[in-house]
């Protein structure tokens, strides 16, 4: 920029038209003075001043006064150019104020130093700079323009709000601080795309980006762009708009479809959508496992594919109608399996666009227990019933026993101190004798004032008491509650008597020990008898075993000698038997004979023995086996008789099954073999039921008894016939008498003489 | 006595002996049997011992024990066949007058091949020996290291 000297421009003329009717008001003032020197046309008319008015003001005068200061500065600065320098307000003559831009130039004029002003009337231009401000400002989007080298020349508070930053700090900043660093080079070439072809895009058309906050965060945003024309060129206005609210909602909506879908997979009722044609749209798992078919095997089908006939269930009319009708139906259904298996449910069928939903609940369990409940809730009221009738009872009983608790309780006292058959003595915590009734002066001869307040160690002997006898009789009884001891005592005048005593702890209403109280009886006479039982029981068992060995050696040692006996007399018959007389061999036939009936004879007794000494193996025994079986074994006794068999039912027993059958065949034989005179033998078995226990009778009509001689029939080597009349040892009934007490029975026998015979015995009912 | 026998017959009851070998003598058996009079000879006898020391070798086809004999009874002898690896192969059969319980249960629970009651009657005496010698020295056959039928 040079200085010029207007005087000295060549074509002077045209300068001055150049200047007068130059659109833009212009005028020249003197640097000095300030006073205007010369204005144009177009000043007039925009100032209002006339041009003698205007030359007499100074540049001071169309200055709002606050500005005057700053034009002073401004005119010492030599600030020349040939832009426009905006931001200037003039007043004209009815005193509004316009905005103007001004060019100005030094120049010579009239040898004046003077500078040459352009102005532009800028004012118009401003308002709607300020509307469009405005406009942008008020928008709910936030906005921001950019210019064409994509620098932000405007923002609006709602940019602010987005992105953190104030006006301040954007205006002329790239637009590249509001984009996320991996977006900015893309957002280059869409910028010079956009600018190439500028067209407005509207946020419906949803350019979803995102924009970088001051605190480095990503912002969801969707962008719409206007291109603006401007001074400058085209500027771009975009509107963002922040969706992070929408974004969020959006992914909990996504999240919450994902949930509720998981929901339905794994909740434990039934869900299930059929179309319209009851085909399976969606089943879940629940819903599968409850129909017993896969999800596979559903989806697809049609439910009168998958379970043929269920069009004609009630459950199916339900659907129908829930379909038809577009209502929901509730149910509860039993469902039944091809297999068989029934199972209940409670069904919801919830009409829906595609057709019918269905929520399905197993309730079998729930059924069952309303069932139970219903039952148990019958049975309680029964029991509530029955309970307050035996309550009402039992509270009568209890006043009743009440009554009579507190007349015992007078009366107790009385019997207390006259009981003479016991001892009765209350001892404090530590054993001290507190009351001391009649029966125990009686057993001790201590009176109850010599006792009283006495240790009750006193009544022990003195190797008692040093073994801490007493003192321990009293612990037993803390630890057990009551303890009970026997053993000698002493009495006053040092004579001993044998006691049995029982003691009980006394406790307080808090449970605390308040004492004993000690029952003592004398039982010394009784001991003495056990001691003599004792005796004589060991001295019982004694020839007991004297008694067994006794018999073992009868059965060995007399056996031997008869054997030989046999032997020897049969070795000398086979020797010499040709020899002997008619005479002689009787007397060996008797000798024989003689031999033989005593071997019997001692086999009987030593079976006899045996059967009071072997040990007893019970179980349960059907008796009609035992005596099937004795008839079974009697076959070379029976077999050329005419015997009438007459065996009632007999009762299940329980017993030693070797000794009861030693009963039967003792009991049957002899009824076998004392018929055995009568062309017509009748025998009979049978029992009947008496004070608990089983009576057992066998009955013949054989050659019977002399009732007399009834008690001698069960003693051993008894007998009632001779030897040659009805053979045997006499041994048999002995033995059934000691089978039937082993067992705890009883026999006994009923007979006429010629005219048969009843056995009896009995045994416990189980 | 140094004659190989086949069976060993342990009694103490010269009676008993006698009226045995008559029995066996039916089946021409008596020449078989080597008698010992007590425990302590049927022990000699299997262990080459005393009067035995120079017996033939060889076990016997069976041993026949009476229960109750002076010295070491029959119940004894029997636990020491059967608990010795070289007797207890032999067939022992236990002799007594009468079926006492707990001397039948004591000889099948020391291993008793048999057990035998001698009956009273003589005419049962002599079948039960003659079956018992007809049985174990005859029809059996004998276990490896037997003294052999002649």
């Amino acid at each position: 920029m040079y200085k010029e000297d207007f005087s000295s421009f060549n074509n002077k003329k045209q300068l001055e038209i150049l200047f007068e009717s130059n659109p833009f008001p212009m005028w020249i003032y003197d640097l000095e003075s300030l006073k205007f020197l010369a204005v144009n046309n177009a000043a007039v008319e925009k100032y209002g001043y006339s041009n003698e008015k205007f030359c007499s003001l100074t540049i001071k005068d169309i200055r709002p006064k606050v500005d005057v200061e700053k034009l002073i500065k401004n005119i010492e600065q030599e600030t020349l150019s040939y832009q426009w320098s905006s931001g200037w307000k003039h007043i004209i003559k009815d005193g509004s104020v316009i905005d103007v831009e001004i060019i100005s130039h030094e120049i010579l004029y009239n040898r004046i130093k003077a500078r040459l002003v352009v102005v532009n009337d800028v004012t118009e231009r401003r308002r709607i700079e300020e509307n469009f401000k405005l406009v942008i400002e008020s928008s709910p989007s936030a906005m921001v323009l950019t210019n064409q080298e994509g620098t932000i020349t405007l923002v609006n508070k709602q940019i602010e709000k987005l992105t953190g930053y104030s006006s301040i700090e954007l205006i002329g900043k790239p637009l590249d601080v509001l984009i996320p660093s991996r977006y900015r080079h893309s957002h280059v070439k869409h910028e010079i795309n956009y600018h190439k072809n500028p067209s407005p895009r509207n946020i419906s058309e949803r350019r979803e980006l995102y924009c970088l906050h001051k605190n480095g965060r990503e912002i969801p945003v969707e962008i719409g762009l206007n291109p603006v024309k401007t001074k400058d060129g085209i500027s771009v206005l975009a509107s963002l708009l922040d969706i992070s609210e929408r974004k969020r909602a959006q992914e909990e909506l996504v999240e919450a479809e994902k949930r509720y879908r998981s929901a339905l997979e794994h909740m434990t009722e039934g869900f299930q959508i059929l179309g319209k044609d009851f085909r399976y749209l969606y089943i879940n798992k629940a819903a599968s496992e409850q129909g017993r078919k896969s999800i596979n095997e559903l989806l697809g089908r049609t439910m009168m594919e998958v379970y043929p006939g269920i069009e004609n269930t009630v459950m199916f009319s339900m659907l129908l109608r829930c379909l038809e009708h577009i209502v929901p139906v509730t149910m509860e259904n039993e469902f039944a399996y091809p297999n068989g298996d029934k199972r209940w449910f409670h069904l919801n069928m919830e009409p829906v666009p595609e057709g019918i939903l269905i929520l399905s609940r197993d309730i079998t369990h729930e059924k069952q227990a309303d069932e139970e409940l219903h039952q148990y809730r019958s049975n309680l009221e029964n029991l509530v019933i029955e309970r307050t009738a035996q309550l009402e009872e039992k509270t009568k009983e209890l006043n009743a026993a009440f009554e009579l608790q507190r007349e015992r309780e007078e009366n107790l006292k009385l019997i207390f101190e006259s009981i003479n058959d016991y001892a009765i003595i209350l001892l404090d915590v530590n054993g001290y004798i507190n009351s001391w009734n009649t029966g125990a002066e009686k057993f001790t001869l201590y009176r109850q004032d010599d006792i009283l307040g006495k240790h009750f160690s006193i009544l022990f002997p003195i190797e008692d008491q040093l073994n801490d006898l007493p003192k321990k009789e009293l612990e037993t009884a803390i630890i057990e509650e009551r303890s009970e001891v026997e053993g000698w005592r002493i009495k006053k005048d040092g004579n001993r008597f044998w006691s049995l005593s029982i003691i009980n702890v006394l406790r307080d209403k808090s449970g605390n020990i308040s004492g004993f109280i000690k029952i003592l009886k004398d039982m010394t006479e009784r001991k003495i008898a056990a001691e003599k039982l004792k005796d004589h029981s060991i001295k019982l068992e004694e020839l007991n075993k004297e008694l067994e060995s006794f018999s073992y050696s009868v059965s060995h040692d007399l056996r031997a000698p008869l054997r030989h006996i046999d032997g020897f007399i049969q070795l000398i018959e086979k020797d010499i038997g040709t020899k002997l007389s008619d005479k002689n061999k009787k007397y060996f036939n008797y000798i024989t004979s003689s031999v033989k009936k005593m071997g019997l004879l001692i086999d009987d007794l030593l079976s006899f023995s045996r059967m009071g000494r072997s040990e007893m193996h019970e179980s349960e025994i059907n008796p009609e086996e035992l005596v099937n079986e004795c008839i079974k074994d009697l076959i070379d006794e029976t077999k050329d008789r005419d015997i009438n068999w007459k065996i009632n039912k007999l009762p299940k027993v329980h017993g030693d099954r070797n000794l009861l059958m030693q009963v039967f065949i003792n009991l049957i034989s002899n009824a076998v073999k004392y018929t055995k005179k009568k062309e017509k033998a009748v025998i009979e078995i049978g029992a009947k039921s008496a004070e608990g226990k089983h009576i057992f009778y066998i009955k013949d009509n054989g050659a019977g008894f002399d009732m007399n001689y009834a008690s001698k029939l069960f003693g051993v080597f008894q007998r009632l016939h001779s030897d040659s009349e009805y053979e045997g040892t006499g041994i048999g009934l002995a033995n059934v008498k000691r089978i039937i007490n082993r067992h705890g029975g009883k026999v006994w026998a009923e007979g006429i003489v010629n005219n048969g015979a009843v056995f009896y015995f009995t045994l416990n009912k189980k | 006595m140094n004659e190989l026998k086949r069976i060993l017959y342990a009694e103490d009851d010269v009676k008993d002996i006698e009226l045995t070998l008559n029995a066996l003598d039916e089946y021409k058996l008596a020449n078989e049997v080597i008698v010992v009079n007590d425990g302590e000879e049927a022990l000699d006898f299997l262990y080459y011992k005393g009067k035995f020391i120079n017996r033939p070798v060889g076990n016997p086809a069976v041993v026949l024990l009476d229960i109750k004999m002076p010295k070491i009874t029959g119940l004894e002898v029997l636990k020491q066949i059967k608990s010795d690896p070289n007797l207890k192969m032999i067939p022992a059969v236990l002799l007594t007058s009468s079926k006492e319980e707990k001397d039948f249960l004591a000889g099948y629970q020391l291993g008793a091949n048999a057990f035998v009651v001698k009956p009273v009657d003589f005419r049962d005496f002599l079948y039960t020996v003659k079956e018992l010698g007809l049985f174990w020295a005859v029809i059996n056959e004998p276990p490896p290291n037997s003294i052999q039928k002649k």
